[in-house]
């Protein structure tokens, strides 16, 4: 259902000269982007994208399609959408399970669902929509959360994998988010992962988090800690091949540094697709 | 209201304004939601304002900012946007405390911010002008697309460089300018103009023709109005301020 473009790296803006001006050409097979910092009309952020899709495959990850809002959808929202994928024609378009907006202000967060039958339908109502209006299926990943609702009745790795298979959408697997919100809210990871159904995960994404004590914030300000190594391990075996990345987006490193990191994305992939075909123990 | 839609309204009311949440979560806490919203929309307005940040101090500007997205809640889609009434929210009374020399640098910082991302065009070039010949002064001379003009009562651009520079930091004073803020390729750029420029300015906008930017210096110039319309005319085809009027181009 979904092309494995291989090991990618978030796009920033700290890396641009490295990514784009450098002799060498940096070792990652594609770049996500967020979608929303390429919504302007013009200057560098546009020059620079145009530059590293004429070289790589690019997914647009957005965060603030608002899926799960009681509001309608933004259709100003929808046509810069739809206009930044015609120019840039991604590989893959994704945004969050979650919700950001309501009465038409914005929260830019995302924001929790409870996990009701209610919020399934209209989710799948709206994703559908979507889909439609943008020709193309989307991705929808799971959050990193911080509270859980008292109407909830659905876990949600079982929410996910029946949105995904209602609207026919697919699933961006952020194992950090799944380590997070299973940390935080005291849920089974492994319980999570067997829920969600592989031929629907099109991505997966790998961060650091902050152990905050009381609770761990998804704030990709740190390398991949090892339960997560260990997670994502676990997730390609069940899955098998699929595009995978690092996001950082706080204490940037040098590009060096997450080139080292997405080293150990494939060497930890390859290990587990060995796992998978019986190879390896 | 359907369940769905009580739940977003009283998870919104109590991360943005406070208000009780009694019931709404089985786990976790819902404090760390409302300081990311505020934390989120501080650092990205403190990212569009940094010069006015310096001056009022950190957490003064945390106060300002904390009143204003009360006054304003976000609407846009983009964190680029959270602060655009920044400058006017504090020209406006209801937030007079700062003083106007503060809505006058946030709005001088505000167009850089415009100026940043906004539409592409090929600047006006010299050899193109100096190829017209006799067509000169029929020559449409209109700012670049990603430029902005910003009106002044007091000296702030000057307060803007001193930060940027590191140098000190001249005290608030009245002044009438006017400064033309513009994109040189990816550089954003401003620069405040001579009293004949800024006369010149707001022509520029829509386009002047080069006769009709010679006649308004004559008021000003008299004889020497033809000789200082082709300085001022170097002067903005040097810094690439001037869209390219001479291609047609299909918008
Ligand atoms: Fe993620």
């Amino acid at each position: 259902m979904f092309a494995n473009l291989g090991f990618g790296l978030g796009l920033r803006t700290v890396h641009y000269g490295d990514v784009i001006d450098s002799d060498v050409v940096p070792p990652v097979d594609w770049w996500e982007v967020i979608s929303e910092n390429f919504m302007v009309e013009g200057g560098n952020p546009r020059r620079i994208l145009r530059l590293v899709r004429e070289r790589w495959p690019v997914a647009l990850h957005g965060v603030s399609l608002s899926i799960g809002t009681v509001d309608p959808l933004d259709e100003h929202y929808l046509a810069q959408l739809a206009a930044l994928i015609a120019d840039v024609e991604p590989a893959i378009v994704s945004d969050h399970l979650c919700w950001m907006t309501l009465g038409g202000h914005s929260g830019h967060d995302l924001w929790p669902l409870p996990y009701t039958e209610e919020a399934l339908n209209l989710v799948v109502r709206k994703v559908q929509q979507v889909q439609d209006r943008l020709k193309r299926r989307i991705l929808l990943e799971n959050p990193s959360t911080y509270v859980t609702f008292s109407a909830s009745r659905i876990a949600e790795g079982e929410f996910m994998a029946e949105i995904a298979k209602r609207a026919d959408c697919g699933i961006l697997l952020d194992v950090n988010n799944v380590y997070v919100s299973c940390r935080n809210h005291g849920w089974d990871p492994q319980a999570y992962l067997a829920a969600i159904p592989a031929e629907r995960v099109g991505q997966i994404h790998l961060a650091g988090h902050t152990d905050f004590g009381t609770h761990l914030l998804d704030t990709h300000d740190h390398p991949v800690c090892d339960a997560v190594w260990s997670l994502y391990r676990d997730a390609i075996i069940k899955l098998g091949p699929r595009s995978s990345m690092i996001e950082r987006d706080d204490a940037i490193p040098p590009l060096a540094e997450l080139l080292t990191e997405l080293a150990n994305v494939r060497a930890l992939a390859a290990d587990a697709l060995a796992v998978r075909a019986g190879a390896l123990p | 209201m359907s369940e769905l839609a009580m739940i977003q309204q009283q998870f919104y009311d109590f991360v943005t304004k406070g208000s009780a949440a009694d019931g709404l979560i089985a786990t976790g806490d819902l404090k760390i939601y409302a300081r990311m919203y505020a934390s989120r929309l501080h650092d990205a307005i403190a990212g569009d304002y940094p010069k006015l940040q310096n001056r009022l101090g950190h957490d003064e500007f945390a106060s300002l900012v904390y009143r204003f997205i009360v006054a304003h809640p976000p609407q846009s889609f983009t964190l680029r946007d959270a602060g655009l009434k920044l400058g006017r929210y504090l020209r406006s009374s209801a937030d007079a405390s700062v003083g106007v020399w503060a809505a006058e640098l946030a709005e001088l910082e505000r167009a850089r911010v415009e100026c940043f991302d906004a539409r592409d065009a090929a600047p006006l070039q010299q050899d193109a002008v100096a190829a017209l010949g006799d067509a000169l002064p029929d020559l449409v001379l209109r700012w670049v697309p990603a430029s902005a003009m910003v009106t002044l009562t007091t000296n702030v651009d000057d307060i803007w460089s001193a930060i940027e520079d590191g140098t000190d930091v001249p005290a608030v004073a009245l002044a009438q300018r006017v400064v033309l803020v513009w994109r040189r390729a990816t550089t954003v750029v401003h620069r405040t103009l001579d009293d004949d420029e800024a006369a010149l300015a707001p022509m520029m906008i829509a386009g002047a023709t080069f006769t009709e930017v010679c006649d308004v210096l004559a008021t000003q110039h008299g004889e020497q109005a033809a000789p200082r319309a082709v300085e001022l005319l170097l002067r903005w085809l040097q810094a690439e301020a001037l869209d390219d009027t001479l291609v047609a181009r299909s918008v």
